[in-house]
């Protein structure tokens, strides 16, 4: 059943490979409605606790690093956004840990397709939704606040700040996954890159020197809330033509990570006899 | 031509081992550990011919289920080559998985959630078939593996066998010419056993489809195998037709009776007792040759007997038995040359 | 009374071999309570921004309130409700009730092996780091006595209160949701993050009367001797005891485990059946 394919039809192959197991994802999700409702109301709900605590902060002050609140409202938002279509659409990749530790990993390699495709296929978690509601809801609030005019060209900003962290993220997350097959069971890395990520809830000037080093290099994280907020209410210390940093960083990003997941899957050694 | 050519495949793994106690256990925080070196498959050749069930035994950790990892391209030999199909499929990985499907009996490929249909459904889009010729292999599956009744029912709601009889379908959608069951009737019930067994014998008449069977269970290969490799500690033990493993190593049987009271001397014709444990006692006989109706009989005569059952020889015993007689042969011969 | 103990301190030793056994996922812990700590340290810094004092609390005060939440943070680190939950879900739980034992007692002896060796590997590694760069105030000696106490007094709130939320795995067949219910709660109401006093007054008398308080904000302000604020019903003890007010807050978060023990026995005795037909 081999076809000789041309690169354009293996692209649409893929293509329609991915859509029909996310539908089918999506599908398994709402065979469960009432917990997938109920899950995402607490992840909502989750997140609006993370801004009230803010709040309550800004009872007692007025401005935080030059910062006020909508401000900081606005650079929640992006943080909460940065991650939305990563959960709704690759989150899947997460689960390579667990696949290798228990074995299972094996069942993605006897598939004739590259075993990314299978993991970021496994799930949907569509929290990812909830985040994308809610980021844009506090985004508009936020905006209203400080009379920021939405302009087409801040629109479209907004867009490629979007996609761009979430690349960055995808990139991220694909990287930690890789780690798994040379240590097995290395859950940790990952915690590790989301305790980092809650210091971008934050402006990063507030930081020291070696903070902001890892979080411009090694986790570049700031370049998937701060600057984009930054350069979208044309703060200070990020000057306007960094806007394309965002989408370079994060396809480097991809492409390391893609190349560090290929060399990981040629080390990799099954568990079990 | 050969569907899948193993030569002098050897496979070495480093093992890392865990100290006992606290103590060990807070030293593993800072030590690096040396790895022991184990191989899990030494210098083993052999083939699978089209249109064949070929048995793969041994006991658990024998190295059965790295065999099948290595045909399927998913680990490297250490050293050796294996050609599926005739080519590497560990170096074209996407091309032999293309071409064989797998069911790895303890784990199943079908989404959880979903109906099995719903996966069959995804595997179209995941090997890229044809529409119309899927669907009609599908519906041939479907008849073949007895799949109607529960096609539309979630995966989660299935008991095993049934589960294990879609995952068999799964496998064979993209009409591949072999396929490794491993391990396939583990925890399924006796009566859904023989039923999948049958279900693998039509596959392969039907259609013609290769099979790989592993299992440590002596019945699935009975029914099933037109040639069985034994291995032992990842070397070839035996290789050939099923008749001659059974006539040579296989013969043995327990019969366990319960007796109303112990018994004290019992005298046997033909049989031997190989353990006494209260009111039990074990004899030990050789099928075909000495009757077990007779033996109970006999033992009936002298005592009453409350029940009673008959214990084929595990496959480990088989296995140990022969690679005995196999050191024993050696020894012989190493005694005869010197 | 020993014999009974040497049972569970199986399951204490057990537990923490298996925890050690995770050489990477050990490091990584400790440098997540780093970044955590540090991260509040930061935070503060900013909001402080050179100012005396904010809500009642002076800049070396608060520095000192967030190294001993974190010392406090780490120790708590466990998480019975994951534990619980995840054995219900997997039915792993059958093994532990089978067991001649009781089964919450089980699960509380694992959680106390996890909470000394979190305070001893994750807790005090960070408060040290923090006391050696970070503005402190030390603390009279005679307030670590009762600190230790109250510490245990959170470990055992924590425990009870999770214990109770994870009872809910029965109904509704899911406990991921439920650890984010906790985060969300823990976030929240326990001064983990935002230290009491600088929460709005009707939000604080509300805070003040639910058990949460007495995880975080009880045994952070008794280490530092004087807190700059007690709960009602620790003044109501303080005043008619004529103790000081950290002895009172102790005895206060005595006072709610003993409520939140017995409806954790309640609570058990209604849903260990159903935990039963789940597992196995």
């Amino acid at each position: 059943m081999l076809r000789a394919r041309t690169p354009a039809q293996a692209l649409a192959s893929t293509l329609r490979c991915y859509w029909e197991m996310q539908s089918m994802n999506v599908r398994s999700r709402l065979s469960y409605a009432r917990d997938t409702w109920l899950e995402s109301l607490l992840f909502m709900i989750q997140q609006f606790a993370g801004l009230m605590l803010l709040w309550v902060i800004f009872t007692r002050v007025r401005t935080i690093a030059g910062w006020s609140l909508p401000e900081m409202a606005f650079l929640y938002a992006l943080q909460i956004l940065s991650m939305s279509l990563y959960r709704l659409m690759f989150q899947g990749v997460r689960d390579t840990t667990a696949l290798v530790a228990q074995g299972t990993f094996d069942m993605i390699l006897t598939k004739p397709r590259h075993p990314l495709l299978l993991l970021t296929c496994r799930r949907s978690n569509t929290n990812g939704l909830a985040d994308l509601v809610f980021g844009i809801a506090v985004l508009l609030s936020a905006s209203a606040r400080m009379d920021f005019v939405w302009t087409v060209e801040r629109v479209l900003l907004l867009f490629l700040f979007v996609v761009s962290a979430n690349v960055l993220i995808i990139g991220l997350m694909t990287a930690q996954a890789a780690i798994s097959f040379w240590l097995i069971r290395f859950t940790a890395l990952h915690d590790i890159i989301m305790a980092v990520r809650e210091f971008t809830f934050y402006p990063l000037s507030i930081y020291g020197a070696g903070i902001r080093i890892l979080m411009y290099t090694a986790i570049p994280l700031a370049f998937a809330s701060y600057i984009p907020a930054a350069v979208l209410l044309g703060k200070d210390d990020i000057p306007f033509e960094w806007w394309i940093a965002p989408p370079l960083v994060a396809l480097a990003c991809l492409m390391g990570a893609i190349g560090v997941f290929q060399l990981g899957l040629r080390s990799y050694k099954s568990t079990g006899s | 031509m050969s569907l899948l050519v193993a030569k002098n495949v050897v496979r070495q793994f480093e093992v890392y081992e865990t100290k006992a106690g606290l103590a060990g256990a807070i030293a593993g925080l800072f030590q690096r550990r040396t790895p022991k070196i184990v191989r899990a498959v030494d210098d083993l050749s052999f083939s699978i011919e089209p249109g064949e069930v070929l048995g793969l035994i041994g006991a658990n950790g024998a190295g059965k289920s790295t065999i099948v990892k290595m045909a399927t391209g998913i680990i490297r030999p250490t050293s050796g080559s294996i050609e599926l199909f005739g080519t590497d499929p560990f170096k074209h990985r996407i091309q032999a998985a293309q071409q064989y499907g797998v069911v790895f009996g303890q784990r199943s490929q079908l989404w959880w959630d979903l109906s099995p249909h719903e996966t069959f459904r995804a595997l179209i889009s995941i090997y890229d078939l044809e529409e119309a010729s899927a669907s009609k292999q599908i519906a041939f599956l479907v008849d073949v593996l007895e799949l109607k009744d529960f096609l539309n029912t979630p995966v989660r709601q299935l008991s095993l066998g049934q589960r294990v009889r879609c995952d068999i379908a799964a496998a064979l959608i993209h009409e591949p010419r072999l396929i490794f069951l491993d391990e396939p009737t583990v925890g399924v019930d006796v009566l859904g056993k023989e039923r999948l067994r049958e279900h693998i014998r039509l596959i392969n008449q039907e259609r013609k489809v290769s099979v790989l069977l592993t299992s440590h269970e002596m019945a699935d290969i009975e029914r099933l195998c037109h040639r069985v490799i034994v291995i032992d500690k990842g070397r070839l033990a035996f290789s050939g037709a099923l008749e001659s493993l059974r006539e040579t190593f296989g013969r043995e049987r327990q019969m366990i009776l319960e007796l109303r009271e112990a018994p004290g001397d019992l005298s046997l014709s033909s049989g031997t007792v190989s353990k006494r444990e209260g009111n039990k006692v074990t004899i030990v006989f050789e099928a075909g040759k000495q009757s077990a109706p007779e033996i109970l009989a006999e033992v009936a005569r002298q005592y009453e007997v409350l029940d009673f059952h008959i214990r084929e020889m595990p496959i480990d015993q088989v296995i140990s038995a022969m690679y005995q007689r196999q050191q024993q042969a050696r020894a012989a011969e190493s005694v005869v040359r010197a | 009374m020993t014999r009974a103990l040497s049972r569970y301190g199986v399951f204490v030793k057990l537990a923490i071999q298996n925890k050690m056994s995770f050489r990477a996922d050990f490091w990584a812990g400790i440098g997540e309570a780093l970044l955590t700590f540090c991260l509040g340290i930061y935070l503060w810094r900013a909001i402080y921004a050179g100012r005396e004092e904010l809500a009642g609390m002076s800049y070396v005060d608060m520095t000192t309130y967030l190294i001993v939440a974190a010392l406090v943070r780490g120790a708590l680190s466990g998480s019975p409700i994951a534990a619980i939950g995840s054995a219900y879900m997997s039915g792993a739980n059958a093994a532990d009730m089978l067991k001649p034992l009781s089964y919450p007692m089980i699960i509380l002896a694992r959680e106390a092996a996890e909470f000394a060796l979190h305070l001893l590997f994750r807790g005090l590694p960070v408060f040290f780091a923090g006391v050696a760069f970070v503005p402190f105030h030390v603390p009279e000696f005679v307030s670590l006595p009762l600190f230790c106490v109250s510490l245990c007094f959170a470990f055992l709130l924590n425990f009870l209160l999770q214990f109770l939320v994870a009872q809910l795995v029965v109904y509704i067949h899911t406990w991921s949701g439920l650890t984010r219910f906790w985060a969300i709660l823990v976030t929240f109401s326990t001064g983990a993050l935002v230290p009491l006093p600088f929460f709005p007054p009707l939000l604080r008398d509300v805070l003040y009367c639910l058990p949460f308080h007495g995880m975080f904000y009880t045994p952070v302000t008794i280490f530092r001797g004087t807190p700059p604020e007690v709960s009602p019903l620790a003044e109501l003890i303080a005043s008619a005891t004529t103790l000081p007010a950290t002895a009172a807050m102790v005895l206060e978060q005595a006072a709610w485990c003993g409520v939140l023990a017995l409806l954790a026995q309640a609570a058990w005795r209604c849903s260990s059946q159903r935990f039963m037909a789940q597992g196995g």
